[in-house]
């Protein structure tokens, strides 16, 4: 208990929280950034002219239903040293030069591991849940489901989700794309 | 070694090698990529992993496999053309680091080598944890290949099989589907008689009712058989010979008595079923509710708490509906359809096949029909709960819609959905009355048959004209059945599937299980010991490190560390809301997992950032933990905790109704309801968990004193933003990212230049000052 009275400086008066790096916005200038993938699973690596390479980062979408193709994110990659720090935001993929452009696009293809549903091979329904056959751009696959009125999720615009049991995601693009049996399927659930 | 191999399969089993390569994957592995495999000189016997990912490392759906032995990890790829081949392969040593990284839909594999990170594949949701496991089972290897002295103990094989078995424990063994979490019981292929016989086991105990019952049952159906005769008689020896005439009042009486007796029977039936019923349902219910209880937080934290009060409300809700109603009408229905089709084939065997003949097209058709108009209701419904769940959400945010003059909007918005709801209950009630009408049509025309065909029967004198109007009436009463009938089976799953949700709960293993030799120990010193625990809520991302603390009895240690650090989580350990995954924790010497978890639970008290407070009164509040405590002493409780005063003023002092329902308090008051009720329980070791971060300045300093009144005499361990709380702590212990890296007084602390703590201190210091608080 005496160790209180040689303290250095009591704490009597520390009445606030700690202390916390404000968040923000750091716009990216696009005629600075180059993008490089070196390909077999190595991370992408992104270099700002006059100022630095980052070398392993991921993107994310800000807005992935409204503007798929702008608000990217930047983060550094898990490395030894680093672990998803925010580097900066991304107006729009379009200003970038061509091959950075590429390159920020299959950084985003790895973030996101959404199938695009080509076709509705097969819906049988339960009483409790509901199996589906898919095509998708990455191949065929057979999901179950719970509650299809609830996990399929329509939006106006004809885009739709789908969310299976273990939480993984499919997306319609569009259903006007559908073949009539495919979308004859949906209509069962939507 | 190749030549016995390849001995062996020329002889009997071809797919032996397959079976073992099974045996360390989830599924099977085809031939081909054991042919790839055994290529690479990987055996089964040697190898411990190799499970296909869901996705290959270029993301598309053809998989990829990953396989380890003691030694090296590998990748296999199968082709376009369906051969296999090893596309990847590393040695274990040279993995410095194993890590996923989670993404939207799925996640990598990420291996640290001595050239960078590197992504070796790619996994769906469902496989995050199963690949987390195996990474951490690769960098364990690592460290056991590269430094075999300070290696972490156990084998690659054991690790391996363990997040193998986790994995398998989540799907169904027979139909591979995903099993609802914590059971292992299969929604698809629990048998329905299993689930009836479990629903029939808790009647047992009223089995007296149910022979009851089922007379009941049997003799009202055969009463409801009679009229008809009564009918026939009437109509062939009183109304066609008016010599009979007599008889007439008789027959008459007859009939209203059975009629009247068929009435009694059937309110007595329906009675005693709902009474039955109702007390089945119940005692499942104070059985799920009991067994939630013992069940630990990791299984509330997997389950929302909504789910749960829907299984424990909603389900039994349904099964007793099954109960009461179900089982009652298909009983009667089916004893009715039985016995009606028995008297028409008795009464006249040629009319009875004609008109029974069709039954089975019969009920298929419908049985059609009614999944037709289900699905067409179930879309209804969907529209019309998300235009009752709008007006909830504009009704309660009324005012926010008013302040940002949103109205006009609003109304659009809700009137698209009342449109979408309005198409769908058109389509869905023509539906219903289109189909409906229709199958009732066909359904009667068997009554054409029998008029037209009976007709000639009675002409041959093979029929009475009484007999044919009872024949009629016969039919009838056939028809309500029968369509109840067709909808059975819906019904009974349903209720089926109600019933066996409940019992997943009951299924659901604890996984805080006190041993049958668990010590007791209601009185406890309070030394705690906490030894090299490790410990994650996903056994694959530890939160807590090696973390080893000695809390002497009666003095008080303050855990210090930003938000994350792990701070929550080990006094959670200490009270046992969680096992550990390595380490102990003791207690007076004795470890956690051999105290009774009631006399532990008794000795610690938690006072929390978030203080849930029962409906009840504030006195019954706070003798929570004590309910014979008299007034006195409640009394007491509130006064060392500075709650007296302002419980005073309230409508109803300490009769006031608090909780969901009762007054509104404020963080401050109802943390220092929580306060007395600790008090009152008198524990000898006190957890605070933030207890003063929700309130401001003034408000802390009442709670302040409140808690030195609390912390006297007990081992606290004490987790505060405001360092200024712990002033009293004999220790502090400076936690982060899961490790203590500082240990030792406020004195010894401060002293180190270059010190966590020190910053933490001077930061918070700084900011007062400039910000004029405090002091
Ligand atoms: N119930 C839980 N399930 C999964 N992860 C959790 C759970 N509770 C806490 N965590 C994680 O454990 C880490 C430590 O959390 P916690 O002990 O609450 O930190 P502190 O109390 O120091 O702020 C955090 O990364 C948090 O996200
Ligand atoms: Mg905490």
């Amino acid at each position: 208990m005496n160790d209180r009275n040689n303290a250095p400086h009591e704490p009597e008066d520390t009445n606030l929280t700690v202390k916390v790096e404000p968040e923000k916005l750091i716009w990216l200038d696009p005629q600075r950034l180059s993008f490089r993938d070196p390909g077999a699973g190595r991370p992408i690596s992104m270099t700002i002219a006059d100022d630095r390479t980052y070398r392993s980062i991921f993107a994310l979408r800000a807005f992935p239903r409204q503007e798929p193709n702008g608000f990217i994110q930047i983060f550094q990659g898990n490395t030894d040293e680093t672990r998803g720090e925010m580097v900066g935001m991304i107006r729009g993929i379009a200003q970038l030069r061509q091959s950075d452009a590429e390159t920020l696009a299959e950084a985003l293809r790895r973030s996101y591991l959404v199938p695009r549903i080509t076709a509705i091979l097969e819906l049988e329904e339960h009483r409790f849940m509901a199996r589906w056959v898919v095509d998708t751009d990455r191949g065929v696959r057979s999901f179950d489901m719970y509650q299809p009125h609830r996990n399929v999720i329509g939006s106006g615009s004809g885009r739709v989700l789908m969310v299976d049991v273990e939480e993984n995601r499919y997306e319609i693009p569009d259903v006007e794309d559908l073949d009539d049996a495919s979308r004859r399927r949906l209509d069962r659930v939507l | 070694m190749l030549d016995t191999r390849s001995t062996q399969a020329h002889h009997a089993e071809p797919d032996s090698d397959e079976k073992r390569w099974d045996e360390l994957s989830i599924g099977p592995v085809p031939d081909t990529v054991a042919r790839a495999l055994e290529a690479a000189r990987f055996h089964p016997e040697s190898s411990h992993f190799c499970v296909p990912s869901r996705f290959s490392p270029e993301g598309n759906y053809r998989g990829a496999w990953m396989v380890a032995d003691d030694a090296r990890v590998a990748v296999v790829t199968v082709n376009g053309a369906g051969v296999a081949e090893v596309t990847w392969e590393a040695s274990i040593s040279e993995v410095r680091q194993a890590t996923i990284h989670s993404v939207t839909g799925g996640g990598s594999l990420i291996l640290h080598l001595s050239d960078g990170p590197k992504e070796i594949t790619r996994f769906d949701v469902g496989q995050t944890s199963l690949f987390g496991g195996f990474a951490h089972c690769l960098k364990r290897q690592s460290e056991r290949l590269n430094d075999p002295d300070n290696a972490p103990a156990g084998t690659m094989r054991a690790e391996c099989r363990q997040v193998l078995e986790k994995q398998r424990a989540l799907y169904c063994s027979k139909c591979r589907r995903l099993l609802p979490r914590n059971t292992s019981i299969c929604r698809f292929c629990v048998e329905k008689g299993s689930t009836l016989r479990r629903i029939l086991t808790f009647s047992l105990p009223y089995w007296r009712y149910l022979a009851l019952m089922a007379f009941l049952m049997v003799g009202g159906t055969a009463l409801q058989l009679i009229p008809p005769q009564i009918t026939r008689v009437l109509i062939d020896d009183v109304l066609l010979s008016p010599d009979q005439q007599h008889r007439l009042l008789g027959l008459v009486g007859l009939m209203a008595f059975v009629m009247i007796v068929v009435c009694g029977v059937g309110i007595a039936r329906a009675r005693l079923g709902i009474w039955v019923g109702c007390h089945v349902t119940n005692d499942v219910q104070a059985r799920a509710f009991n067994h939630l209880q013992a069940l630990s937080l990791s299984f509330f934290n997997k389950q929302q708490t909504g789910a749960l009060m829907s299984r424990v409300n909603n389900d039994a809700r349904q099964m007793q509906g099954f109960l009461v109603d179900g089982i009652q009408y298909t009983a009667v229905n089916i004893l009715t359809v039985i016995g009606v089709a028995a008297v028409l084939i008795w009464m006249n065997p040629f009319l009875g096949m004609l008109v029974l003949l069709p039954t089975p097209f019969v009920v298929l058709l419908s049985a059609y029909v009614w999944r037709r108009i289900g699905r067409r209701f179930r879309l209804l419904w969907v529209a019309m709960a998300s235009v009752t769940s709008y007006l909830n959400d504009a009704l309660s945010g009324i005012r926010v819609i008013k302040s940002f003059g949103r109205e006009e909007s609003e109304k659009e918005r809700f009137s698209r959905r009342l449109a979408h709801a309005r198409s769908r209950t058109i389509a869905a009630e023509q539906t219903w009355q289109t189909l409906v009408p229709i199958l009732n049509l066909i359904v009667q025309s068997s009554l054409l048959l029998v008029w037209y065909f009976g007709a000639f029967e009675v002409y041959g004198g093979r029929l009475t004209v009484g007999g044919l109007v009872a024949y009629v009436g016969y039919l009838g009463m056939i028809y309500g059945p029968l369509q109840l009938l067709t909808r059975l089976n819906d019904w009974l799953t349903r209720s089926l599937t109600a019933a066996a949700r409940i019992f997943e709960v009951l299924d659901t293993q604890a996984d805080i299980e006190e041993k049958s030799d668990a010590v007791a120990m209601p009185d406890v010193s309070g030394n705690i010991q906490v030894r090299n625990v490790t410990f994650g809520y996903e056994k694959h991302l530890p939160v807590l490190k090696h973390v080893s603390l000695d809390i002497p009895a009666g003095e008080m240690v303050g855990l210090v560390g930003k938000s994350g650090a792990g701070k929550s989580t080990l006094i959670n350990l200490i009270g046992r809301l969680y096992d550990v995954d390595e380490g102990e924790i003791l207690l007076d010497g004795v470890n956690l997992r051999d105290i009774k978890v009631q006399h532990l639970r008794q000795n610690i008290g938690f006072v929390l950032q978030d203080t849930f407070l029962f409906n009840g009164t504030v006195a019954e509040n706070i003798a929570y933990a004590r309910p014979n405590a008299d007034r006195v002493e409640v009394l007491k409780a509130a006064v060392s905790a500075n709650a007296h005063g302002f419980i005073m003023n309230l409508p109803d002092g300490y009769d006031t109704i608090v909780g969901e329902r009762g007054a509104r308090l404020s963080g401050g008051e109802r943390q220092r309801i929580a306060i007395a009720r600790t008090l009152l329980q008198d524990p000898k070791i006190l957890i605070l968990d933030e207890a003063t971060s929700s309130v401001d300045t003034e408000t802390e300093a009442r709670i302040q004193h409140a808690l030195a009144h609390l912390v006297r005499g007990r081992t606290t361990l004490a987790i505060a933003h405001r360092l200024s709380t712990l002033r009293h702590a004999t220790k502090l212990v400076v936690i982060e990212d899961g490790e203590i890296v500082e240990e030792g007084t406020h004195a010894e602390l401060m002293s180190r230049e270059d010190g966590i703590y020190r910053k933490l201190v001077t930061i918070q210091t700084e900011w007062s000052r400039v910000i004029g608080v405090g002091a």
